[in-house]
């Protein structure tokens, strides 16, 4: 096997810097465990073409999409909101339309940190939507996952509890960090992904 | 023993009969069906989730395109941290169940509503009965998945080291 079949490929969409990076390592753990392949803006290299049509690219490949929001506010000196999250979500729930009677559908997730229901001002048009909630930690961020992928049509027992995935995470954690360093301070998608891919094993 | 109980509206009247029959039983039963639309009520599902010591979902073809119901399965599923509420399906009709229910012992909801409550009790009260361990051709599945991931993992990251060897 050389790519991973649609319906078990998940897009992740979040914010992609330091602060973040614990919460992103946690839900490509959460996919992992349950035999999910990860995809996200960084899997395909800078040459293959414009970021956005990559990014099409990979959504489109993929049954399922995660979509963290939690980024609404205004970030440094222009005190400048991130779009880029409402609009890969944007694309997804695009998808999702078009593919609504499709042999390969798309579902989206979407999910906020901090106040809960802050959406509903900052993108009203999703009001009517049951959006996943967490705490912002790297606990409740895989509560979430795992609640909102064990309830998708291609989960399938035996995966382990949350609590496990959770108890597994700081060595996960300590394995990137060694690959970091040793790839000299760069580390790669397609590294994490193998991280996460053999470090599963240890979960039970 | 308090048991989260969830349904569509469509079968609004069995999941009152059944959470009165619980009632007759000992057991505190939540339902949204008891609660008035507005802006707090998923913050409640949420909350009530939280504090259930267990799940009985009635469920159908219909309840599973039902948006509401979804999330409140979701809230089940994003509560149970360590694996060990019970979770309980009453099966409506002989439509697949859920992937995640699927390891679940499931009650035949055309029974009546005083039997499903027994029944339900029983479960409460010996957990490890509801749930059904992996046949071997789940656990195959699973290990064949897992492999699968390995594989393409190891694939994308010798690609990887390629192009940064070719970017050198």
């Amino acid at each position: 096997m050389s790519s991973p079949a649609y319906e078990k490929s998940v897009f992740i969409n979040c914010p992609f810097d330091e602060d973040y990076e614990p919460l992103l390592h946690s839900i490509v753990l959460c996919l992992a465990a349950h035999g999910f392949h990860a995809c996200c803006a960084l899997s395909s290299l800078p040459g293959d073409g414009a970021r956005i049509d990559r990014i099409w690219a990979t959504l489109s490949g993929c049954r399922y999409s995660i979509h963290d929001l939690s980024r609404y506010t205004g970030e440094g000196p222009g005190n400048l909101s991130r779009f880029n999250m409402p609009l890969e979500l944007g694309l997804a729930m695009a998808l999702s339309f078009e593919r609504r009677s499709s042999p390969k559908p798309h579902d989206w997730h979407a999910m906020v940190g901090g106040e809960a229901y802050a959406y509903q001002r900052f993108i009203s048009d999703l009001a009517g939507f049951d959006l996943g909630r967490h705490a912002s930690s790297v606990d409740s961020v895989i509560a979430e996952t795992c609640g909102w992928l064990r309830e998708t049509q291609d989960a399938q027992p035996p995966y382990p509890v949350p609590a496990a995935i959770a108890a597994y995470y700081p060595e996960f954690r300590a394995e990137l960090k060694k690959r970091k360093q040793f790839r000299l301070g760069r580390l790669a998608w397609a590294e994490i992904l193998d991280a996460a891919a053999t470090g599963i094993r240890h979960i039970e | 023993m308090k048991v989260f109980l969830s349904s569509d509206v469509q079968h609004a009247g069995l999941a009152s009969d059944l959470a009165l029959a619980l009632a007759g039983l000992g057991i505190k039963t939540f339902s949204v069906r008891d609660l008035e639309l507005g802006e707090g009520l998923r913050d409640t599902i949420e909350r009530e989730a939280q504090s259930a010591d267990a799940f009985v979902l009635l469920v159908d073809a219909f309840s599973r395109r039902d948006p509401q119901v979804r999330f409140e399965w979701r809230s089940a599923l994003k509560s149970d941290w360590t694996g060990t509420k019970p979770i309980i399906p009453v099966w409506l009709d002989r439509s697949p169940l859920p992937g995640f229910l699927t390891n679940r012992k499931a009650l035949d909801g055309s029974l009546p509503p005083e039997q499903i409550a027994q029944q339900v009790v029983r479960l409460l009260n010996k957990p490890t009965d509801s749930i059904i361990p992996p046949t071997s051709e789940q656990l195959a599945a699973r290990e064949t998945r897992l492999r699968d991931l390995e594989q393409i993992a190891a694939a994308l990251r010798a690609e990887s080291l390629t192009q940064r060897e070719h970017q050198r």
